[in-house]
């Protein structure tokens, strides 16, 4: 508006010519502006909080509005008749001039309440009488209109008592119609959007289509536009939104939203344009007297209205809501529309009429709009409760609308609300529905709306358990109860996971992942010199459990990466940036590896014959299945990490002491290649190899057998990948956390001490190699190395990504860089699984058992 | 039939049924005649199938439970339930008024009556299986069994603060905290 008022002067100043100066024109304002405007109100309507209301809306909207016009034309008549004006003013231009002024503005109104969030009932009272009166505005405005130019051409005596009588009727023929228009076009959308889904481009168009043309077509015949697009949205909405794609909904709104939200804007700068001209006449007695009769009707209306209305209704409007209502009401766009359609040549009066009701606007918008929202807060009208509802509040509100509709049958009410919601429910599924809906058998209205709360909801509790268990990490808790609940936590996890898609999944772990360094670290603190690794190694977090997981799972589905022949020289092992110089201790574990790495190849050849046997035997799974198998996976693999020290001892028994220098080649790879199909051949043998704990037993490696065929099974679902999966540009930037969480750890730990630094050097992947190779020589220990050896060579890739990589990729392998925060949990994740494993290894070795037991 | 009914209504009785349920003598009679219409058999007292014989209560989803709360008085089931008896029932759904007295009608005696919707064995307590009953009664076959359980499991789980995996009646009052169950639960009767 004072965007309008600027530009306005600068025509002024500029010297546009007059008739040029009038932007706003009825043509222009009734077929564009307006639309999108009551659009947009009718297809948002809460539906149910308005035809709760319905009827006090509607004695609000037609008898308040015609007693506004009536009481304010009538007051500006006499005054004008006792001279306080100091011109003529014939009764039929003070009425047609009231009934202009008298409508509450749904522009106004609705960009007023929405922000100061009044209660629900007040809001729709207000908002609902905004949307109705301006049908009744423009009725009575045309009415009056009609009347203006019969006497003008006649004179007044031509007028027949008929013709009062045809305008009442009119008014009845003009809204009723109106609205019985816009609820039969409503229909015809919701049924041609049951065919639109082939068209998804055009499925919004052809919903504001027919919104406007249900407009149009009002207005053909006379009737009410406002109340046939408002009845229009109420009707389709509920269909539409069933029937269209989720996109084409997002769109719907957005752009519904967005062209009458520019709508109100240009109508406001127009406004502010009209301000600056030549033509006013600035006439303070009527302007004043407007105001006041406006301000003082509408208390007076309202007030009798209510006192009217709380015979009827179960919630009794007090002082303050009435105060509230009789104060909101705005004027706004639409009279001053309607006032500039005034033709000149019969209303004498059009420019202090047009200057008046600018001043009304301004006067209410700025002033009472403006006051009101601190109003509210002063008078301490009850705010509205925001936030979802939970699923008990639904399932017992759904509940009390049936007992209640039941109860009143058997009280005998002959119209109630809740029986005539119950009718509508039924008929509306057993008929309606059916004929509307392209997937009517779906499920009902509301029992949609329960369910998608509950999904809703499943997922919000996904999330705070991820973020819950991440301050969840007690130290000293003893390793079963630790390691049990995140177990707990992510069986629950990925049980209402499934239920979304993995997009989702994605972008909320995206999310999530940011936090995670920053809560770790602490703990460590806590932590002090008690530092126990077995503890540390279940530390990660439900999140970076998760994460790892979905990291898995998106690798598993992701595009097999050309192969490229890589090789790793020992070089390459070097340059690999490392936080500390290398140890001692390092450089003998290096050695240890090498020596592995031998004796590894020879066992997977053999490994290899046995896979081949074993997945051919393998039936295919289904996305689904396939990703709760790669959780179980995942969780055994934990468990066998760290659960099973006995196992891990053996592996680390197998001989290092054979010095023999093969080359840096990380044939490892090779061997995740198999692991799959390792894990589930081997399987059973763990179980038997280690003493089963009831933790163990309870872990779900039944379901083992499905893992070999996920890669196959889950590359179908690569779509569903968000793009950033590929993206490459992710990694330069990435930092691994892995530093500054182990640097945590070596500062806690002794100087003397050598594992801290082992610790840091988890980071490069010759460490990993170690346990990897060492544990994937024994037998039972396979299955744990296979899911090891995934992340770790994923780590490595991830952090090599530019380097060259030696011998084909194995089954977590991917092309693409992983993302920072996969990556980061990963390292995470991963790195305690290392310690735990050079832990038990070297608690073996003597020489390195002090270390373990002071760590 | 307003008149006459009315007329079979002894002044005493209004009185007695005024001070217990709050309820004004012109609904009073307004609701006698309602019950006297409902008795087919004319023998002063209502089965449960005059009730299911309204019709509308025979689409509505809870209509058993409903009229089952009727005949649940003071913690028995009794065949047939007499107009007193009637409108202590009904009592529960008057207005709260805020400057007079509440009988029957608080908010706790309504949720009572919500509560009582879903505890069917009368153990204070709503199981699962109770629960998953009501659902399915009200949504009916529309939504598949297992997300009903899945429904099911989540609100429990919501509501359960002492983990025994069932909605006591505290549990239940806590989660409707926010909703207006003074209004929601409330029938204008008409005087």
């Amino acid at each position: 508006m004072i965007l309008g008022v600027i530009i306005g002067l600068i025509m002024f100043f500029a010297g546009i010519p007059d008739d040029k100066l009038q932007p706003l024109t009825p043509t222009l304002f009734f077929l564009y502006m307006l639309p999108p405007i009551v659009m947009d109100a009718g297809y948002h309507m809460p539906n149910r909080l308005f035809f709760d209301n319905l009827i006090s809306i509607l004695l609000y909207a037609v008898i308040g509005t015609v007693w506004n016009a009536l009481a304010i034309g009538l007051s500006l008549y006499y005054c004008a008749k006792l001279g306080i004006f100091g011109e003529p003013l014939p009764l039929l231009d003070t009425l047609l001039f009231s009934s202009t002024v008298s409508a509450v503005d749904p522009v106004a109104v609705l960009a007023i309440f929405e922000e100061i969030h009044v209660n629900e009932v007040l809001y729709i009272l207000v908002f609902g009488e905004s949307l109705l009166n301006d049908a009744v505005t423009v009725v009575l405005y045309h009415m009056f209109e009609g009347y203006a130019e019969m006497a003008y051409e006649d004179g007044i005596e031509s007028i027949l008592p008929i013709d009062y009588f045809a305008g009442f009727a009119s008014f009845f023929v003009i809204s009723l119609g109106g609205t019985a228009m816009g609820v039969i076009w409503g229909f015809l959308a919701a049924f041609v959007s049951r065919f639109t889904h082939h068209v998804k481009i055009i499925e919004p168009i052809f919903v504001f289509v027919m919104a406007y043309l249900s407009y149009l077509s009002a207005e053909m015949f006379h009737l009410s536009g406002i109340l046939s697009l408002t009845f229009c949205g109420i009707t389709m909405k509920n269909y539409v939104e069933e029937n269209i794609t989720q996109k084409s909904h997002t769109t719907l709104k957005y752009a519904m939203k967005m062209l009458a939200n520019s709508s109100e804007a240009i109508i406001f700068v127009f406004l502010g344009v009209c301000t600056v001209n030549d033509n006013h006449k600035w006439n303070t007695p009527f302007v004043v007297l407007t105001i006041v009769f406006c301000l003082v009707y509408r208390a007076i209306g309202v007030i009798m209205l209510t006192s009217l209305a709380n015979r009827f209704r179960l919630h009794r409007l007090n002082r303050v809501e009435q105060f509230i209502m009789a104060y909101g009401g705005l004027r706004g766009a639409v009279a001053f529309a309607l006032i500039l359609v005034i033709n000149g040549q019969i209303i004498h009066a059009r420019e202090m009429m047009v200057t008046t009701i600018i001043a009304v606007v301004y006067f209410t918008v700025f002033l009472q709009g403006m006051t009101v929202g601190s109003l509210v807060k002063l008078l301490n009208v009850p705010r509205a409760n925001k936030g979802e509802l939970t699923m008990n509040e639904r399932i017992h509100t759904r509940l009390m609308d049936h007992v209640m509709a039941g109860l009143e049958d058997i009280s005998g009410m002959m119209i109630g609300n809740y029986k005539l919601r119950d009718k509508f429910r039924h008929f509306n599924n057993n008929y309606l529905r059916v004929w509307l809906l392209r997937d009517s058998n779906e499920m009902g209205n509301s029992s949609r709306k329960i369910f998608e709360t509950c999904s809703k909801l499943n997922l919000q509790e996904a999330l705070n358990i991820v973020n819950k268990q991440n301050l969840y990490l007690n130290p000293n808790s003893n390793s079963n109860n630790n390691f049990l609940s995140p177990n707990k936590g992510l069986s629950a996890l990925f049980r209402t996971y499934t239920q979304t898609n993995l997009a989702n999944l994605a972008a909320d772990t995206d999310v999530s992942a940011d936090t995670s360094p920053s809560t770790v670290i602490p703990v460590d603190h806590n932590n002090g010199f008690n530092f126990d690794i077995g503890n540390l190694a279940y530390n990660p977090s439900n999140k970076d459990l998760a994460d790892a997981e979905i990291h898995h799972i998106l690798n598993d589905a992701m595009f097999k990466p050309i192969k490229k022949v890589r090789r790793y020289s020992r070089s390459d092992v070097l340059e690999a940036p490392a936080p500390h110089p290398p140890f001692q201790h390092q450089i003998r574990m290096q050695i240890r590896h090498l020596v592995s790495q031998q004796q590894h190849k020879h066992h997977k050849r053999k490994l290899k014959k046995l896979n081949k046997s074993d997945s051919n035997s393998m039936t295919p799974t289904s996305p689904p299945n396939g990703f709760l198998s790669v959780n179980n996976d995942f969780q055994f693999n934990k468990s066998d990490n760290y659960l099973k020290p006995d196992s891990v001892f053996r592996s680390a028994d197998c001989p290092h002491t054979d010095s023999e220098d093969g080359g840096i080649e990380f044939i490892a790879r090779k061997a995740s290649l198999d692991s799959s199909a390792k894990q589930s051949s081997d399987a059973s043998k763990t179980t038997t190899t280690t003493a089963t704990t009831a933790t163990e037993s309870t872990l779900p490696w039944r379901r083992e057998p499905s893992n070999p065929d996920l890669s196959s099974a889950q590359v179908i679902r690569q779509e569903e990948f968000p793009p950033w999966i590929d993206n490459k540009d992710y990694l330069p930037q990435y930092a691994s956390p892995t530093n500054t969480y182990l640097g945590k750890l070596s500062d806690q730990t002794r100087p003397d001490q050598c594992e801290p630094s082992l610790m840091s050097t988890t980071r490069t992947p010759t460490v990993y190699e170690i346990f990897t190779i060492d544990e994937s020589r024994e037998n039972g220990d396979r299955s744990n190395s296979a899911s090891s050896q995934g992340s770790s060579q994923t780590n490595k890739e991830a952090k090599r990504d530019a380097q060259p990589e030696g011998v084909t990729r194995g089954r977590f392998h991917c092309t693409t860089a992983s993302t920072p925060d996969t990556d980061s949990q990963r390292d995470k994740q991963l790195s305690p699984t290392v310690a735990v494993n050079l832990g038990f290894e070297s608690d073996d070795d003597t020489d390195d058992k002090d270390v373990i037991y002071k760590l | 039939m307003g008149n006459k009914s009315s007329l079979m209504l002894q002044n005493e009785e209004i009185i007695a049924i005024q001070t217990e349920t709050g309820f004004s003598p012109s609904q009073i009679e307004r609701l006698y005649s309602r019950f006297t219409s409902l008795d087919k058999g004319d023998n002063g007292s209502l089965s449960r199938e005059d009730f299911l014989r309204i019709p509308e209560l025979a689409i509505n989803p809870l209509g058993d439970r409903i009229v089952q709360a009727f005949f649940a008085q003071n913690d028995g089931y009794e065949e047939r339930i007499n107009f007193r008896q009637f409108m202590r029932v009904l009592s529960r759904f008057r207005p709260i008024k805020k400057n007079r007295e509440n009988k029957l009608n608080s908010r706790e005696d309504k949720l009572r009556f919500a509560f009582k919707m879903y505890d069917l064995d009368d153990d204070q307590k709503i199981s699962r299986e109770e629960l998953l009953a009501v659902l399915h009664m009200m949504v009916g076959s529309n939504i598949s069994t297992e997300q009903l359980s899945n429904i099911a499991d989540r609100t429990i789980m919501e509501a359960d603060k002492d983990g025994d995996q069932c909605i006591t009646f505290e549990e239940f009052c806590t989660t409707l905290e926010r909703t207006d169950v003074e209004e929601k639960m409330s029938i204008r009767f008409l005087h």
